[in-house]
């Protein structure tokens, strides 16, 4: 077993980990690092539930190498949560439009959205369908997520646009 | 850097920071049975590996000092589900209570027998000399070798454990192990340091450098801005709401007089902020940035500076009464200065805050005046007792995080739905919004009775919403926790030639320090769990408490009973010498037996009308009459050294169980679908045996085995309300809860068996190994098929028994406890060779841990007796704010001729006969000491801690 030294930032913080070398950055997550939002699915990269952002792109973090991260600027579900605690707009926008039922996909297409609720121009419905179709929900039939993405990408450009 | 190297048989490889300590590492690699209960002072053990074959101290060792070593820790003792030898012996031997010391006990204990199968008593003193046990005491450990020992030779134990009690019972009574006695001893996840996700923020609290001041000025920008700060607390933005820290049922008998944070400091130690940051370094980074300034003023420590004329105020703010207001009130409180704050009365307690009275107290029987002139002889002496420690291995501590939106408190508590109505009221939010579950407690002692950490903890949660860990420092742990109320007591006496009482009076003047939490019911219990002892017609008693700025008191097993039977009993043996009366003979003469109507109690309710009752079961007399001939009273002993001088001495002790009228226990026991069964009790079990009590009720009730039996108790969200584990109220109104829902499930299972078997009812009976069975017809139905039908299909649904427990009728214990000491009269020294605890718990349902906790009540009692003081230097700040200072009793100060014995007597009220058993304990070891050492060498001495140099000034040879 060999383990090895990496220093990352980890939503908005440096943090240092000792890791073994063969480790995924979702058993980092999940274990030293505490952070629950990152959801064990499949181990191979085909349901998305551990998506996270990786130096602001969503990549499927159990088919990612700990090692990797060195130097990366990481972000989970737990720094898309507003600093009190409250939820953000994105998050919020899930609850209100019962994008959320057992809930277990749901941090990882959250991550998955977060480019897309970031765009300057409005997407559409095929276009975010295409942006999650790395991730997996066996629940909502995906239109009520889609309903999700969409509505806040449209209220997040309404607002830049009032400046 | 790495380390490598084996722990408990496996290789590891670790990256550890230069300066961190072997036990964080431990900690790292998930080895929590190796805990810290000192701060890396070397003293209390509970860190206690065995490095390179030696026992050592993990916190005094570096982690790079590991390279190449071997380490083992308690996790290497138990193999998967199977404990070792020793480990079952220290639970059959009742030592494992609430244990926070038995993993690193039974590491020492394995290592010691594999060097020395034939250890003997001096090798376990030696090798548990560096380990301190305050629950159990340490008499039973030698039991548990030799336990270890015979089971190792041939298999089974032959020693006896305790004596076993009702031959009609199978399980109350019996030595069965304590069902939480696994993975306690073990060391497998238990206390809610074990529960703490290692990414929670933590919070540290800054505290007042002066007893008495106000803060004038606080600047919390710097801290602010430093790394990973999450909030900091303060009184300029804490919640402006009143309350105490005392949880005692509602409304509560002492006043609102804190917030979570108050512009007055009361003593060294007041909370001046809380900061919470994502780790400790940050934390206490954060918090050296944070500037104060305070407006300093004149502090008064004793009874006598907080009665003077013109003192300063402790509580000086505005009284206000939520019931019961008296007149003259907005005149009273007229040009109060804000900066004090407020002190709200829930009802009025007699208080005069202007004049640093928290609480007053009075009542009487019969006509004193008229006792003392019917007296031959009439007395008066004054006893003073010392601010002791409740000194609990695990410190205070919590875990406070957001669940399913909701605040979820893992406490270490014994008091966890006070704990929940005391947080949501800080807070501001309703009840459902809280859950507190009561984890694992490793050591109350009372000090567990009072929301110390709860409070500031779990609104910090509620309002960051982040899960927070606070871990108070053991300096905390002196400085700003419960306490023993130092008090000084009066007591004038008056009696005939022949030694009959005629006249007692007791003045109480209690020290509450700087806020009233118990001040009123600590002070009333020297006087309520003494004076009942007494069958004097004459009887008077007054109580005051004072405000001072000594650090905070609050609860301490016992409850103010230890220093009223300090001073009555001392005062009794006292008179006898006065008398020239035989002090056994005196005690024989005035002690109360069954049926004497205790009036007494009419005046010595919690704030309210006391109820007088007869006393029932009473096994004082036994007692008296047992001890005094294990001891050979009367007999004078004589030691081979002239310089060493011998006494023996005695006293009387009582205490209740529980508060009838007062308290109240609720409990549910559910059949599960295979017709074993889940208790679910409000009680909170604190080490004490509890959860064996109600397993045991229900056991022998349905008759089934014990391991068919599980219990969850002390959850806010899955049990019933229970006022709580203390006034010794566990085994009587818990016990007695769950005792009423196994009969009412009982009742139950039977209407559900009748008909499903088509039976009249009185034909029915319970069977073991658990069914229903017919007298009539002989058909048995065993529960798993009884269940079954009555879950499934069109059943009548779950069977379920209800218990609620609630009672005026007391159960009083009594008891005598017995010590003989030897005083040198040269140095002073005192050795207390024989000490003997004979108490009447009625049915001792856990006899084992009855007498295991008898020896560590009177243990603790002999550490406040003769060394434990929270001494204070002229600031007030308490110069014994570690173990090494404090004076905790170890294993070498224990007595050498120890016994603790079981008084046989039944109860008419209790569960199966049961009475309370512990607090009782701690009310002997003074009086018994102190007229020990008068028998010796002639010299009283009326206070705490009675030193060599107190014997010797008395003596007259020093000044």
């Amino acid at each position: 077993m060999t383990k090895k030294s990496i220093k990352c930032r980890v939503n908005g913080v440096n943090r240092e980990y000792f890791v073994d070398v063969r480790s995924s950055l979702m058993d980092l997550l999940r274990g030293p690092a505490g952070l629950d939002s990152i959801k064990h699915g499949c181990d191979v990269g085909e349901c998305g539930a551990c998506t996270v952002l990786i130096n602001g792109r969503p990549f499927n973090s159990c088919i990612y190498l700990a090692v990797w991260a060195e130097g990366k600027e990481i972000v989970t579900l737990e720094g898309v949560t507003n600093p009190d605690g409250s939820l953000s707009d994105i998050q919020q926008a899930f609850v209100d439009e019962g994008a959320v039922q057992c809930g277990i996909c749901t941090p990882g297409f959250i991550m998955a959205s977060i480019p897309i609720i970031n765009q300057e121009t409005p997407s559409t419905r095929e276009e975010i369908r295409r942006q999650i179709s790395g991730n997996l929900c066996r629940c909502t039939g995906y239109q009520k997520i889609v309903d999700a993405i969409e509505k806040t990408q449209k209220k997040r450009i309404a607002e830049k646009k009032k400046g | 850097m790495i380390v490598r190297c084996i722990v408990n048989g496996k290789n590891v490889e670790v990256n550890v920071a230069p300066h961190e300590t072997l036990r964080k590492m431990l900690l790292s690699l998930g080895h929590f049975a190796v805990r810290d209960s000192d701060d890396g002072e070397g003293f209390a053990g509970s860190d206690t590996v065995i490095f390179n074959d030696r026992p050592l101290y993990s916190n005094l060792l570096l982690a790079a000092e590991a390279e190449g070593a071997t380490i083992r820790t308690p996790d290497s003792l138990a193999t998967g589900r199977e404990l070792n030898v020793v480990q079952e012996a220290m639970i059959d031997a009742g030592v494992v209570q609430s244990a926070y010391n038995a993993p690193a006990a039974a590491l020492l204990l394995t290592w010691l027998l594999e060097k020395k199968p034939n250890a003997s008593r001096s090798d376990v003193a030696e090798v548990l000399s560096g380990i301190f046990i305050r629950d159990a005491g340490y008499e039973h450990y030698y039991l548990a070798v030799e336990l270890a020992k015979e089971k190792l030779r041939s298999g089974k134990y032959s020693s006896t454990i305790a004596p076993e009690f009702r031959d009609h019972l199978k399980y109350v009574g019996k030595v069965k192990p304590k069902v939480d006695g696994r993975q306690l001893v073990a060391g497998w996840r238990s206390y809610v340091e074990d529960r703490v996700d290692p990414n929670a923020c933590s919070m540290v609290l800054l505290r007042s450098p002066y007893a008495h001041a106000y803060i004038t000025k606080i600047d919390t920008s710097e801290a602010e801005k430093m790394d990973g700060v999450v909030t900091i607390i303060t009184a300029a933005n804490c919640p402006d709401v009143f309350y105490m820290s005392a949880g005692q049922g509602n409304p509560e008998p002492s006043p609102y007089d804190r917030r979570l944070f108050n512009w007055k400091m009361r003593h060294v130690g007041d909370r001046v902020a809380a900061i919470v940051a994502e780790t400790e370094e940050q934390a206490i980074a954060a918090r050296e940035k944070i500037v104060v300034e305070y407006e300093v003023l004149k502090p008064i420590f004793t009874v006598e500076e907080a009665m003077a004329e013109g003192a300063p105020i402790v509580q000086n703010g505005a009284a206000e009464y939520l019931s019961g207001e008296p007149e003259g009130l907005a005149e009273y409180n007229k040009g109060v200065d804000p900066r004090e704050g407020k002190i709200i009365y829930p009802f009025p307690l007699h208080g005069d805050n202007r004049r640093n009275i928290a609480s007053r107290a009075t009542g009487a029987i019969g006509d004193i005046e008229k006792g003392f002139a019917e007296a031959d002889e009439v007395i008066e002496r004054t006893y003073q007792t010392s601010q002791i420690q409740c000194t609990p291995l695990e410190v205070h501590l919590c875990y406070t995080k957001i669940d399913n939106d909701r605040l979820v408190i893992h406490a270490s508590t014994q008091v966890p739905f006070h704990t929940r109505r005391i947080v949501a009221r800080v807070c501001g939010i309703a009840e459902n919004k809280i859950r507190v579950i009561k984890e694992k407690v490793g050591g109350g002692y009372g000090s567990k009775q009072d929301i110390l950490v709860e409070d500031v903890a779990g609104y910090a949660t509620w309002i960051t919403r982040r899960p927070i860990y606070y871990r108070n420092t053991r300096e905390e742990e002196f400085i700003a926790n419960s306490t023993r109320h130092p008090m000084r007591i009066t007591v004038k006496m008056g009696a005939k030639k022949g030694g009959q009482l005629t006249s007692v009076y007791m003045d109480v003047r209690a020290n509450t320090g700087p806020y009233g939490n118990h001040c009123l019911t600590v002070p009333m219990n020297a006087c309520s769990k003494t004076l009942p002892l007494l069958n004097c017609p004459n009887i008077a008693f007054d109580v005051t408490t004072y405000y001072t700025n000594i650090p905070p008191t609050g609860a301490y097993q016992g409850y103010g009973a230890p220093k009223g039977s300090f001073a009555l009993m001392t005062c009794l043996a006292e008179m006898a010498s006065v008398l020239k009366v035989d002090p056994l003979e005196m005690a024989k003469i005035n002690h109360v037996e069954r049926g004497f109507m205790l009036e007494i109690l009419k005046s010595l309710g919690e704030g309210r009308e006391g109820t007088p009752v007869p006393v029932g079961s009473c096994g004082l007399r036994k007692a008296l009459d047992l001890g005094a001939k294990m001891i050979d009273w009367g007999k004078k002993e004589v030691c081979e050294d002239p310089n060493w001088k011998v006494g023996k001495g005695f006293a009387m002790i009582q205490q209740g169980s529980g508060l009838p009228g007062l308290d109240h226990s609720m409990c549910d026991v559910v059949m599960n679908t295979d017709g074993t069964f889940m208790v679910h009790s409000g009680g909170a079990d604190i080490g004490t045996g509890l959860d064996t009590i109600s397993v045991k009720c229900v056991s022998e009730v349905m008759c089934v085995e014990m391991d068919k039996v599980s219990i969850l108790s002390g959850d806010t969200d899955n049990t019933m309300f229970d006022t709580g584990a203390y006034a010794s109220s566990g085994t009587y109104f818990s016990g007695g809860a769950t005792l009423k829902a196994a009969l009412n499930l009982k009742e139950k299972v039977l209407a559900e068996a009748a008909l499903q078997m088509e039976e009249a009812v009185e034909d029915l009976s319970l069977q073991a190994p658990g069914e229903v069975v017919s007298k009539k017809s002989g058909k048995v139905l065993p529960y798993g098929e009884l269940i079954h039908q009555a879950v499934s299909g069109l059943g009548r649904g779950q069977l379920v028994g209800y218990g609620s427990f609630a009672t005026e009728d007391a159960a009083i214990p009594y008891g005598a406890h017995f010590a003989q000491v030897a005083v040198n009269v040269k140095t002073g020294a005192i050795r207390v060779d024989k000490f003997y605890a004979l108490q009447d718990a009625g049915t001792p349902i856990n006899p084992e841990l009855a007498l295991t906790q008898m020896y560590g009540a009177a243990q603790k009692s002999l550490g406040h007796t003769l060394y434990e003081d929270m001494a204070l230097d002229e600031e007030g700040r308490c110069i014994a704010a570690n173990f090494t200072n404090y004076g905790v009793p170890m294993i070498s100060e224990a007595p050498a001729d120890f016994k603790a014995v079981l008084i046989d007597e039944n109860d008419e009220f209790g569960p199966f006969g049961a009475k309370s058993i512990s607090e009782i304990a701690t009310n002997g070891a003074a009086p018994a000491v102190a007229n020990a050492i008068y028998d010796a060498v002639g010299v009283w001495i009326r206070s705490w801690p009675i030193t060599p140099e107190k014997i010797l000034r008395e003596m007259g040879k020093i000044t």
